[in-house]
């Protein structure tokens, strides 16, 4: 085997093998769990990190699983793939690290070994999700992912919210899932191939059936609609929010949204030919962004303002997909992934030391914790998108494509959200560390074990577009099948700061200064009461409460009148069992095998 | 009659007395090995399946797959009998019955 496929097969399986041992590693002593955990997620890193040497164009191995159905499974190291397991891996083992500390109240109630084992089984689930160029391994660690973030979620499981959360997480994501397996299948069946480059050579030489196009186009949107909480079925990643803080830095930033927009990317040239595809991604991804800003702004639960702040910048990223930016929208999820994950470190430092969520009860906390305040300041600045920070590098790379591409109906949603982002990141930042203090709590610095990976990830958000040359060269060296350019840092400067996209960011500035300047005192005032224009976003566009008396209501009346038939006894169950299998049998008879 | 209408037959027998059982008997152990049983006609199906259709290698990794699912399914099964035996002191699945709609 190639040493680059070796690494990434390790990268999977360290984390994937070595996380039940947890418990084994638990009879020793607790404190040996723990180190030992960080340990398995920091090898990851390492292994991810080191397949940057590796990078190169399709499939850098591939085995024979099952040979009669040739299904085998490819690793594909190509700079699609390696930076989205980069991001997975550094960002879950500084998540780790950081949970040392911010979990350790749980261990009275909870198994902290059932924590450790479930996010290292979320790693490297994603990492094999990223690697794996088959479309079938890819659905299985999709499920993998799809499984721990339930899991996760429902974490604290005797808080009557957590289960409930989790259960929703599970169910409105598999919406999204069968229309992923639908399409996976769709393909299967239409180019005979599992494999996804195969499958794009299918497609470019028009061999696949437009009907099988359409409805994998469709399953691959609704797949992706579904991971990475995009409009209309955004709804479970706010209410995620229960779960603890690292887990949902872990969701947001390194393992489990990404994965929609990273298939949407990585099946890109697969549905060039559906003239319908592009538009309908790049109309969902701009509504999202809107969506989920404005819901931002009205959020009182600092967790719930980055909850939807994530879901609008997933917006970004999959508007530039169907805007054709596939390199844009790839470099914003990997500066998505760092800013995101040092903001939500931030809010759990935050949250550790006030003993709150609420940005009522917080307030004047710059003082108390120092590095935290820098550090989100960081993230905040990366986030709204100026420049000098990766995220303003990475979401102009975005604007400024599509106004290349001339899609302006969706950029000018994008900018509105660029500007309401400015507006609820300020009212962040200055709820939660200026103003007066609203808390008794005395706050003070968390930590080491919680700050250094804040500082890693600040670095991070201020200097990853130096890297920015590199990563497009071997984006376009690795992906001949894309529509991929390379960036010199000069040209990035370029397209930055003398595109009509700096009057955005200029604005965005002036906008911020204004809202400095006039909101700061009676920020506490606005959105505690709803008024005509409010009353919308802050009821979160009613979408819970349509799925719930609508949706829900209808699907429970219709099968409430099936009630009878479940007796609860296990032998009838069976009867049922036994009588649909010799149904099916009955019929594969009559229709002839 | 050729070797494999036997085999064919035995499948079909050993499939029937694990429904049978699964249908019948209300001990959960028993049902357990009446889930046993099927599995059992079902892993010797796909050998029969793979004999017949000249493919024995996609047979013999559905085969181990199978029975890999089949451990896990008894283990499973068994450590919850534990917890069950532990919660109602008894092993009739009638005293388990709380899921009536």
């Amino acid at each position: 085997m190639e040493t680059g496929a070796l690494i990434a097969v390790l990268a999977v399986l360290i984390p994937v093998v070595g996380g039940p041992f947890c418990y084994l590693v638990e009879k020793i002593s607790p404190k040996a769990r723990t180190a030992y955990a960080v340990t398995l997620g920091f090898i990851t890193a390492g292994l991810t990190l080191s397949l940057l040497h590796y990078i190169g164009e399709g499939d850098a191995d591939s085995f024979l699983w099952i040979p009669g159905l040739d299904v085998s499974i490819g690793i594909s190291l190509d700079s699609l793939s390696v930076f989205v397991a980069i991001v997975a891996g550094c960002v879950g083992a500084l998540a780790l690290l950081y949970s040392t500390r911010y979990m350790a109240h749980a261990a009275r109630e909870y198994s902290l070994s059932r924590y450790y084992w479930q996010v290292l089984l979320f790693i490297g689930g994603m990492i094999g999700l990223a690697l794996a160029s088959n479309l079938l391994i890819m659905y299985v660690f999709w499920e993998i992912i799809g499984f721990c973030s339930y899991a996760l979620i429902s974490y604290y499981y005797r808080d009557p919210e957590a289960v409930p959360a989790g259960t929703k997480a599970f169910i409105v994501t598999r919406i999204g899932d069968i229309g992923f397996l639908v399409g996976v299948l769709a393909l299967w069946h239409g180019a005979g191939s599992l494999n996804v480059f195969e499958v794009i050579d299918a497609a470019s030489a028009g061999e696949i059936s437009s009907t099988y196009l359409t409805l994998a186009g469709a399953g691959f949107i609704a797949g992706a609609v579904g991971k990475s909480a995009q409009f209309p079925l955004h709804v479970w990643l706010p209410d995620a929010m229960v779960a603890p803080t690292t887990i949902s830095s872990l969701i947001h930033a390194a393992c489990l949204v990404n994965a929609g927009v990273y298939l949407l990317g990585r099946s890109y040239p697969i549905f060039l030919g559906l003239d319908w595809w592009p538009t309908v991604v790049v109309w969902i991804g701009a509504i999202t962004a809107l969506l989920g800003a404005t819901i931002a702004l009205t959020q009182w639960d600092i967790k719930r303002v980055l909850a939807y702040s994530t879901i609008s910048q997933l917006g970004y990223m999959v508007a530039a997909i169907g805007a054709g930016a596939l390199m844009a929208s790839q470099y914003h999820l990997i500066s998505h992934g760092v800013f995101k994950a040092l903001l939500f470190l931030c809010a759990g430092a935050i949250i550790h030391q006030t003993g709150t969520k609420d940005m009522r009860e917080m307030g004047g906390l710059a003082k108390g914790m120092k590095i935290t305040h820098i550090c989100t300041i960081y993230g905040l600045l990366s986030l709204v998108g100026i420049p000098v920070w990766v995220g303003g590098f990475s979401k102009d790379l975005i604007l400024e494509n599509m106004v290349d591409k001339g899609t302006y109906g969706p950029l000018v949603l994008l900018i509105m959200a660029a500007f309401v982002t400015a507006a609820y990141s300020w009212r962040m930042y200055w709820l939660t560390f200026q103003g007066r203090r609203r808390t008794e709590v005395v706050v003070h610095e968390a930590p080491w074990q919680m700050w250094a990976p804040l500082l890693v990830l600040a670095e991070g958000a201020a200097a990853l577009w130096f890297i920015t040359s590199e990563y497009t060269s071997s984006m376009v060296r690795s992906l001949p099948g894309y529509d991929v350019a390379h960036i010199a840092l000069k040209e990035l400067a370029h397209d930055v700061f003398s595109s009509p996209v700096i009057w955005v960011t200029l604005a965005v500035i002036v906008f911020v200064v204004i809202l400095a300047l006039k909101w700061r005192t009676n920020i506490i005032g606005a959105f505690q009461q709803p008024n005509r224009i409010t009353l919308a976003p802050m009821r979160a566009y009613w979408f819970d409460i349509f799925y719930n008396r609508v949706i829900l209501r209808g699907l429970l009346s219709f099968w409430g009148t099936f009630r009878k038939v479940q007796t609860g006894d296990l032998n009838y169950n069976n009867l049922g069992i036994a009588a649909g299998f010799v149904i099916v049998f009955v019929l594969l008879f009559v229709w002839g095998i | 009659m050729d070797l494999w209408q036997f085999f064919m037959a035995a499948v079909f027998i050993l499939i029937g007395i694990g429904i049978y059982c699964l249908i019948a008997r209300r001990n959960i152990i028993q049902l357990i090995i009446g889930l046993e049983v099927i599995a059992k006609g079902v892993t010797l199906s796909f050998i029969l399946g793979g004999y017949v259709l000249n493919n024995e290698q996609i047979a013999q990794a559905i085969v181990i797959t199978v029975i890999l699912i089949e451990v896990i399914t008894a283990a499973v099964a068994m450590s919850l009998i534990v917890v069950a035996r532990r919660n109602t002191g008894s092993l009739d699945i009638k005293d388990l019955k709380r899921l009536w709609g």
